[in-house]
């Protein structure tokens, strides 16, 4: 890619110095290549141009900090990723991948030195699921926050990060940051973490015993260590809010009925029916870090009917209207009560301390 | 078509067939994270765990209809059941039907191939130049790990000049002259019989001879010449025709014909996906050359696939209705005297047309019977591959066990060429019935489905003594008394004097009747050694 235009022998060369375009320029062919898929694919030109050079104040400020091959890998992931996520039309001004490429992937330099392929694509692969799901700015810093642990521990006489241990970082973040539905396998990662990583990447002060942590919230999925402040569902601190109408991003098109708790660790799952068009259940998925509404499959595990409903509002929600439906179970640590109304697309979470 | 469409490495998120079966909805893996269509699979320092065989198994199969071959078609339909059944319509003056499933369905075009891969069948694709069945062959020796040049290269093209030496390999001139016995000449082999997919191309264009080598290849998987073996081991075989008859430039042997488990017809191009081909053309990337590396299987993958396949159990009501359906085809009751010979194979034998015995037996219900729409019965090796395909099926659905589903839908494919049918029977008459007259498909099908019918209203799953008399016996005879031995044979007596006047003998009362014979036989002759030894 060259920037100048034509008859313009007067000015400087803009890519003079940088060591970005000097990797470009030594391995041309290979990126050449690249560039060439990425267009075969269906990519415009002009916009697979541009996103080369918005890698250029990445990668040269990156360069410092590499030696020269770690620079040829950073440069051919962020290149080839770049390349094909304008294919994927997902290059876009405030697409999520193009903001985990540009500014998510210079604040993980430690991963990006021992697996640059496996970072930039774990990185633009989560984001967008979390960005859809749940907090991205959070997950960010999480990851962030994980990478400079991981750089602390690799610069003593323990080994690089290897690709495992970087998605399984990304993985542990992602639930850390509402998407409930990875939580076993983010548990399973996290016991598989060094601490201080795993600590980064959950949010949990230097020093907690993330063993500790864990394993109590593995058997309890509403408690969390300050878990008053980590509770980001609803406006009041007890009180957590899931679902809505359909037109305005939620799951449903008719007023849900909470049906009652399912199988399974305490709080976690709960039956919900919609009545029209015609009866439908699903599952209510929610821990201390997000939730989840999914369709029941047919055939699925037997679920409880609907009963008789107490139609007194519990204690602590901020409304008045008629109950429809409300279910209650107890955590080690919590009561929990699940409550739908007359009025709302919303399911509340009302939690009460044991 | 989608950007991710176009992207020839995208590869379809798993889990490509959700449901009760799949993994657990509420419980996504490291896995789920990161694949996603932007960024494929990284390169360096470990890869994305691997999905399950039958996960890889339908990412190849919507690869293949997303991007290789264009085949918008979904012949081979299931129905997620009766709390979601299908929706139809009829249109045009014949009320022609237009089925929308429930359930996720396929095109066979592209699914047999693969269910053949798996299984390491043997396939036959027919249909006219230009629509596909050459490009499908080679796609399937690509997934199996070969480069495009390879399997390109590894293609043996039907020709009528076509030499035994040509397909296998010629011995080695130096040896020729200097060997002095057959052992010593030793054979230079085609690199392509050694392949795990092996195509024929054009396989009606080779001359009877040559063909007749190719049978030893593709049924007893080695070769032969000049007194030299070669063994070539498991393989998926895809042979194309023109001609879904078998006709060419030479007659196809029968032999030959019978060894292919499944026959799949190359459906006609959709004209409204013209623009698919445009837009590929004008890219100027061939599908083949870059399929991606999450849908290829290596050979230890290819292995445990077909053990994964064969390890798929096949429930007893769905094999009962199997046998129940099998069983009506080969009887022929005028075809002799002796009870086991009165079968549509004694008649052809005896160069006698079934159709004639058949038509001379007034008392039967022409419509009903089954078997009266067919001129031979299935054969062991028929039903071997019905099993084999059945499970796949179940296997590529995400079942641990087949379903009637599964059997009905790999049923007509398999029988294709296997079932002869007699079109001069009273059932082809009716002009409803007209179009099943070319329509092999939804014939066997059809064939099928009446017999289920049959089966259900004969209520066999809840009352079939038959069943009762063979359990009691391959429960074994050691320590049975006289006395519970001769009970046996009364109840089977008893069994048949009940039939005697009183049911038609159509093909399962006729097997049913052998199997009653043959428990009969195991206990007079048990009864005879019991005696002779006193106990």
């Amino acid at each position: 890619m060259n920037a100048r235009h034509p008859g313009d022998s007067t000015s400087a060369d803009p890519l003079a110095g940088s060591p970005f375009a000097e990797q470009l320029t030594r391995e041309r062919d290979h990126f050449n290549a690249v560039l060439a898929r990425a267009v075969a694919l269906g990519a415009d030109r002009d916009d697979v141009a541009a996103a080369v050079r918005e890698l250029r104040p990445v990668v040269d400020g990156l360069a410092p900090a590499l030696d020269g091959e770690e620079l040829a890998g950073v440069v051919d992931a962020l290149v080839s990723t770049a390349a094909r996520c304008v294919a994927a039309r997902r290059w876009r001004s405030g697409s999520v991948e193009r903001w985990a490429v540009l500014a998510l992937t210079p604040q993980v330099l430690p991963w990006l030195r021992a697996a640059p392929a496996v970072t930039v694509a774990a990185l633009a692969d989560a984001a967008r699921q979390v960005a859809v799901r749940g907090d991205l700015t959070g997950w960010g810093r999480r990851v962030s926050a994980a990478a400079e642990a991981t750089g602390v521990l690799s610069s003593g006489p323990r080994t690089a990060p290897g690709a495992t241990s970087i998605r399984d970082t990304v993985l542990v973040a992602a639930w850390r940051s509402g998407l409930v539905r990875y939580r076993q396998a983010a548990l399973r990662a996290a016991a598989s973490l060094p601490s201080p990583v795993a600590a980064a990447a959950l949010d949990l002060a230097p020093g907690t015993d993330v063993d500790a942590v864990l394993e109590r919230h593995a058997s309890d999925p509403w408690w969390w260590p300050g878990q008053a402040a980590a509770a980001s569902h609803g406006p009041a601190p007890a009180v957590s809010r899931f679902g809505g109408f359909r037109g305005f991003g939620g799951p449903w098109l008719t007023l849900p009925l909470v049906v009652g708790p399912l199988p399974g660790e305490p709080g976690l799952l709960w039956a919900v029916r919609t009545a029209r068009p015609q009866a439908e259940d699903w599952t209510l998925v929610c821990d201390v870090h997000g939730w989840a509404v999914l369709r029941a499959a047919p055939g699925a595990d037997e679920r409880p009917a609907p009963g008789a409903t107490d139609r007194t509002p519990p204690a602590g929600v901020p409304w008045l209207d008629d109950v429809t439906g409300q279910a209650s179970t107890l955590t080690p640590s919590t009561h929990l009560t699940l409550v739908s109304r007359e009025h709302s697309y919303s399911l509340d979470l009302v939690r009460v301390p044991r | 078509m989608t950007p991710a469409e176009q992207d020839l490495d995208h590869v379809s998120s798993a889990p490509t067939r959700p449901g009760p079966g799949a993994t657990n909805p509420f419980d996504l893996d490291v896995a789920d994270l990161f694949r996603t269509p932007v960024t494929g699979v990284p390169g360096d320092h470990g890869a994305v765990p691997a999905a399950p065989l039958d996960e890889k198994l339908r990412q190849a199969y919507f690869w293949v209809v997303n991007h290789a071959i264009i085949s918008p078609h979904y012949d081979v339909e299931f129905s997620a059941g009766p709390t979601a059944p299908d929706v139809s319509f009829r249109l045009g003056d014949s009320r022609a039907r237009l089925n929308l499933p429930s359930d996720q369905s396929y095109s066979s075009f592209v699914l047999l191939p693969l269910l053949t891969f798996a299984v390491r069948g043997r396939c036959l694709m027919v249909g006219g130049p230009g629509r596909g069945k050459t490009a499908s062959a080679v796609l399937m020796g690509v997934l199996a790990g070969y480069p495009v040049r390879d399997v390109r290269r590894a293609m043996q093209h039907g020709h009528p000049q076509l030499t035994v030496s040509d397909l296998f390999g010629t011995p080695l001139p130096k040896d020729l002259v200097q060997a002095d016995s057959l052992a010593d000449v030793d054979v230079a082999w085609r690199t392509w019989l050694g392949m795990r997919v092996k195509i024929v191309d054009e396989y009606n264009r080779i001359p009877t001879r040559t063909q007749s080598a190719l049978l030893t290849v593709l049924a007893d998987g080695y070769v032969e010449v000049y007194d030299q073996v070669y063994e070539t081991g498991a393989a998926a075989w895809y042979l194309t025709a023109n001609d879904d008859a078998g006709g060419g430039t030479y007659q196809v042997v029968d032999a030959l014909r019978d060894r292919i488990d499944v026959v799949v017809h190359a459906l006609p191009f959709n004209n409204r996906f013209l623009g698919d081909l445009v837009a590929r053309a004008e890219r100027g990337v061939r599908p083949e050359e870059n399929v991606p590396p999450e849908i290829v299987f290596d050979a230890e993958e290819h292995d445990r696939l077909h053990r994964d396949v064969l390890a798929v159990r096949i429930p007893v009501p769905v094999r009962r209705r199997l046998e129940f359906f099998a069983s009506q085809l080969e009887v022929l009751e005028r075809a002799a005297w002796q009870f086991e010979y009165r079968t549509k194979d004694t008649a052809k034998l005896a160069g006698i047309d079934p159709h004639l015995l058949a038509a001379a037996d007034t008392g039967r219900d022409r419509l009903g019977d089954i078997g009266a729409q067919t001129l031979n019965g299935l054969s062991v090796r028929a039903l071997q591959s019905l099993v084999s395909y059945a499970k796949a099926m179940a296997f590529f659905r995400g079942n641990a066990e087949v379903d009637l589903a599964d059997l009905r839908a790999v049923l007509p494919f398999v029988l294709h060429d296997k079932l002869v049918p007699d079109l001069q029977s009273a059932p082809f008459d009716d002009e409803e019935r007209e179009p099943l007259r070319a329509d092999r498909v939804s014939w066997i099908r059809d064939l099928f489905d009446t017999a289920c019918q049959q089966y259900d209203a004969a209520g066999l799953d809840q009352d079939d003594p038959v069943a009762e008399v063979l359990a009691a016996v391959e429960a074994g005879l050691e320590g049975l008394g006289e006395a519970e031995v001769l009970r046996r044979t009364a109840q089977i007596e008893g069994l048949l004097s009940l039939w005697q006047d009183a049911v038609k003998l159509h093909g399962n009362v006729y097997e049913d009747a052998l199997v009653l014979k043959y428990a009969h036989q195991r206990y007079t002759n048990y009864l005879a050694w019991l005696r002779w030894s006193g106990r």
